[in-house]
């Protein structure tokens, strides 16, 4: 390997290496103490930087506390109850609410409801240079005409993947989820044929939803628990957004 | 006023970890455990000042431990933080040359989990020396790597609070810094002294 920068120590700390640079950076790093003294300095500055933050947040609580601004609270100490008396009714009445809750929950959470919730309309920007009937595609996304971009994209031959994506804005816009899934379905398998992928997370997240809109919640789900496992995953906390509690219902009632 | 959340051990370690609620994380940690240690610590002489200070310290200390993957749940927390408080405070009486027979007698008889928290402070020792030093950073570096350090932001989000035009120059930006910001410790004083000694 060829002299070592401090950037690809830092990418190392970061995590942003392949497997392979990985470990052909950390063998260096264990046979050349000059590279793993500049990598233990970095890892310490990140690991002061951290320190700093959370020092300042403890600090900030601490003030918070003394101030008044949250409840101080002893700690939670046993408390002798009579057993029985109020307890029972208060059990049922508990059983009442909840079972009311979770039938309203059961019949009010649907795939399509969720998709709607969740659904985050995209904004397009000004670009230069596009081919001409993209241009209109673009020009029927900014004025809101969804059934032109539908129209547009369907007489398109060889589309791009803006014109895919699109597309499947479009149809999500008129809720029709079907539509979407294909759209984005498309978009993906373009993707996977080019060098550089493009809207591939708006992809995954978007077709997340217009799964769920279209009542195949299985795979709607899948896909949103994939995008919630990534961290660095551009819709990551929009899809942490979605309550876990509405999913599992929706894997109960199953796909339509 | 948000409503309080109560931790089992385990959950409050997890919650640490994933940097999930942290201020809510503290704030139990303060409920739970100020009063009682505090008051530990000004019975070996600390003021009541002094001892809230030092409960400051043990927690930020307890947080940097509890996200180490080597920590174990194998004290429950209150005796993981009573060791922690005992070794900062004797710590600083060592410093202030103030330790007492008292102290010293603590220092022969400490247990297995204050050992082991010996072990984890000593590490931490040099960190507290150099605090402070983060805020002499300029504040657009300071920012950028508490929001990728901390805050565990991507580079798309960090756009968001940051003036700059793509995300390459935020990541040209933070190498930069965190390159800045070694330096500063490499060429403080305290950190010289090691590398020489």
């Amino acid at each position: 390997m060829s002299a070592i920068t401090n950037e690809q120590l830092i990418d190392l700390i970061d995590n942003n290496l392949s497997a392979a640079d990985r470990t052909a950076l950390e063998s260096v790093i264990a046979s050349d103490s000059a590279v793993r003294e500049r990598y233990e300095d970095l890892q310490f500055s990140v690991a002061l930087v951290r320190e700093e933050a959370v020092r300042e947040q403890v600090a900030q609580v601490r003030r918070d506390l003394s101030s008044g601004k949250l409840v101080t609270m002893k700690p939670r100490q046993a408390v002798v109850r009579p057993l029985f008396g109020n307890v029972l009714k208060i059990a049922v009445l508990f059983l009442v609410v909840f079972g009311a809750a979770l039938t309203y929950k059961l019949v009010s959470t649907t795939g399509a409801g969720l998709a709607g919730d969740h659904f985050i309309a995209y904004d397009l920007n000004t670009a230069r240079g596009a081919a001409a009937d993209e241009s209109a595609l673009e020009t029927a996304y900014r004025n809101k005409d969804w059934k032109t971009v539908q129209s547009l994209a369907g007489k398109m031959t060889d589309k791009t993947a803006k014109a895919w994506f699109l597309a499947g804005m479009a149809d999500m816009e008129l809720h029709d989820y079907n539509a979407a899934v294909a759209n984005f379905i498309s978009l993906q398998e373009q993707n996977q044929r080019i060098k550089e992928p493009a809207f591939q997370e708006e992809a995954e997240y978007y077709l997340a939803l217009a799964y769920l809109g279209a009542g195949k919640s299985a795979k709607g789900i899948e896909l949103l628990e994939k995008i919630r496992a990534d961290k660095n995953h551009l819709f990551h906390e929009k899809a942490m957004a979605v309550s876990s509690t509405s999913l599992k219902v929706l894997e109960i009632k199953g796909d339509k | 006023m948000k409503a309080e959340e109560f931790y089992t051990d385990e959950a409050l370690v997890a919650a640490i970890r994933e940097g999930r609620n942290l201020n809510h994380a503290i704030s139990f940690l303060y409920r739970q455990h100020s009063d009682k240690l505090s008051s530990f610590l000004m019975k070996y002489g600390a003021s009541e000042e002094q001892a809230q200070d030092v409960f400051q310290d043990t927690v930020v200390a307890y947080i940097d431990i509890a996200k180490k993957d080597s920590y174990r749940l194998d004290a429950k927390i209150g005796t993981f933080l009573a060791a922690i408080a005992k070794n900062i405070w004797f710590n600083e009486l060592k410093k202030k040359e103030r330790s007492t027979a008292r102290e010293k007698l603590y220092e022969k008889g400490r247990d297995q989990v204050e050992e082991d928290v010996s072990h984890f402070i000593q590490e931490r020792e040099m960190k507290q020396e150099l605090h402070g030093l983060l805020a002499k950073l300029d504040e657009p570096c300071r920012k950028v790597l508490l929001l990728f350090y901390f805050e565990n932001l991507s580079m798309k989000e960090m756009l968001e609070h940051l003036p700059y035009e793509n995300e390459q120059v935020v990541r040209n930006k933070k190498y930069k810094c965190l390159q800045a910001f070694t330096a500063m410790v490499k060429n403080h004083p305290l950190m010289a002294g090691s590398r020489n000694s």
